[in-house]
């Protein structure tokens, strides 16, 4: 669902990763165990096409992707440029126009290495949001962080090191995988301001007190103007990050119930009170689709 | 039947359930997504209630999945009080079976307990099945059908002050371990069926359930209105 909303909001555009647009991060992505192309984009690898509707406050537009033999065929809506893209399905290149950043900013865990590459090549745009993130972050953790800085270390290679009160270093990298999720995820954002931030297994390396800054700062960016999207396997992340929300940043939170059945993506839309009342009735939502769905 | 828990998933009422069935080589506790389940099974107690479930499922065979969860707050008939939320959780639900002790009440009591709590539906039908051991009520809920069927723990045995689901347990017990026990058990607990229960070690209550499993005749003389219940979610 994320990588949906991902590339309906911009194929080509740029992220904040190294030199990759959204259908070249989704790409490499879905390479972990082999194979190049984009067939992954369609059912089975082989529907004759798909479509992306999106539904918005800025408009509803619509992502084509049509399969024409070896082609994959990627129609963008006049809203993101109008280009037809082809993909060819077992070859990872093509060619396509270059655009601005994507409106959505995509986090996933495992995407901080490459995030920190790209921090690290336009770090001189990144160093004046840094103090404020290095704040945030001294929140979670018993070490007075005042600023981000890019240094050399042993051997001589250029990293990035959280900047101590009384004038000490860190390295990003000898953090927990929670806080440099964070410090990254907040980073970027101060960075490209989107006006959809997508996080995927939003709970991934939190423990229970990070996950409850997350939530603060998530519902911050709510109240902001961000549409906030994430997924979880976690009930606990899923009640305290909507619940903070909906506490912050007024309006309801949904959470939606998604399952995959022969080809068909079925959902139900949920208030927070809704979940928590099931789950008190002994119904767990996340296995409940027999049920639910 | 098979059996599919719908409660939190990593809870202990889940994995003593789904271990059991293992344990036992049942196979009756499926953990993987369902498409569609219109039965839901709402346990009262968690154990030894599931371990009976998962026996009797496993001897009314077939391929039919219910659903199984266990309020987080409320026991026996008081959960009637929430009747709402699993209305509106599951739009295709059909029955609701509930199991629950009939301890010191009248079956009629129960009954008339169950109409007040489930007020805010109207009873369109009511039976009464096995001397009222069984109760389908036919229920309309803001404008949803669905089926409640009461299934009361309910088994007259010598020196049991009450009536818990312990009772047929300890009925079976008796078939399997001898009546002095089970009537020496029921002296020392004061005739509480739960606690007599209790007081067997593990082994020995293991070794009961090993006959339920392999002796159906067994299970239908000692829980027959369970038999009734489960088989109506057949219908």
């Amino acid at each position: 669902m994320l990588e949906a909303l991902l590339l309906a909001h911009g194929p080509v555009h740029k992220l904040p990763y190294p030199d990759v647009t959204a259908l070249e991060l989704l790409r490499d992505l879905h390479m972990t165990l082999g194979g190049a192309g984009f067939s992954f984009l369609l059912h089975n690898y082989s529907a004759e096409e798909a479509r992306i509707a999106v539904e918005s406050d800025e408009g509803t537009w619509e992502l084509l992707l049509m399969r024409k033999g070896d082609v994959i065929l990627v129609r963008e809506p006049p809203e993101l440029g109008g280009q037809e893209l082809k993909l060819r399905v077992g070859r990872g290149d093509f060619a396509y126009g270059s655009r601005g950043f994507s409106r959505a900013l995509f986090i996933r865990s495992d995407l901080t290495k490459l995030a920190y590459r790209y921090l690290k090549s336009v770090w001189p745009d990144v160093w004046k949001h840094a103090p404020r993130v290095a704040e945030e972050l001294s929140k979670l953790v018993h070490e007075d962080y005042v600023n981000f800085t890019m240094e050399p270390f042993h051997g001589g290679e250029v990293t990035l090191y959280a900047f101590l009160k009384d004038g000490r270093r860190v390295r990003l990298g000898d953090l927990g995988d929670g806080v440099r999720v964070l410090a990254v995820a907040m980073l970027l954002h101060e960075l490209v301001k989107p006006k959809l931030l997508l996080w995927d297994d939003v709970e991934a390396h939190m423990n229970p007190s990070m996950l409850l800054h997350l939530a603060g700062w998530l519902a911050r960016r709510v109240s902001d103007g961000v549409q906030v999207v994430l997924s979880t396997h976690s009930l606990e992340a899923a009640e305290t990050i909507a619940s903070a929300a909906e506490e912050v940043a007024g309006g309801e939170a949904r959470i939606h119930l998604l399952s995959l059945r022969d080809g068909v993506l079925r959902a139900r839309s949920m208030s927070v009170d809704e979940v928590e009342r099931y789950r008190r009735a002994g119904i767990d939502v996340r296995v409940g689709e027999g049920l639910l769905l | 039947m098979k059996l599919r828990p719908f409660v939190v998933g990593l809870s202990r009422f889940v994995s003593t359930t789904y271990s059991f069935s293992t344990r036992m080589g049942l196979g009756v506790v499926t953990l993987r997504p369902t498409a569609d389940v219109r039965d839901l099974i709402l346990v009262g107690d968690g154990t030894p209630d599931n371990y009976v479930l998962a026996i009797l499922a496993y001897h009314l065979n077939g391929r039919k999945v219910v659903g199984i969860a266990k309020h987080e707050e409320m026991r026996g008939l008081s959960v009637l009080r929430d009747v709402r939320t699993y209305v509106e959780a599951a739009k295709r639900l059909r029955t609701l079976l509930l199991p629950i002790d009939r301890d010191e009440m009248t079956l009629e009591a129960i009954a008339d307990r169950a109409r007040s709590l489930v007020k805010g539906a109207a009873i369109k039908d009511e039976r009464a099945i096995n001397g009222g051991r069984v109760r389908e009520m036919e229920l309309c809920y803001g404008g949803r059908e669905f089926r409640l069927v009461l299934l009361v723990n309910d088994f007259e045995l010598k020196g049991a002050r009450k009536h818990t689901i312990e009772s047929h347990l300890l009925h079976a017990a008796k078939e399997i371990l001898g009546c002095d026990l089970v009537r020496n058990l029921l002296k020392r607990a004061m005739g509480d069926p739960k606690s007599a229960w209790a007081m067997l070690d593990k082994n020995r209550q293991y070794h009961v359930y090993r006959h339920m499993v392999e002796r159906r005749a067994l299970v239908e003389r000692a829980f027959p209105q369970h038999i009734k219940a489960l088989k109506l979610l057949d219908e």
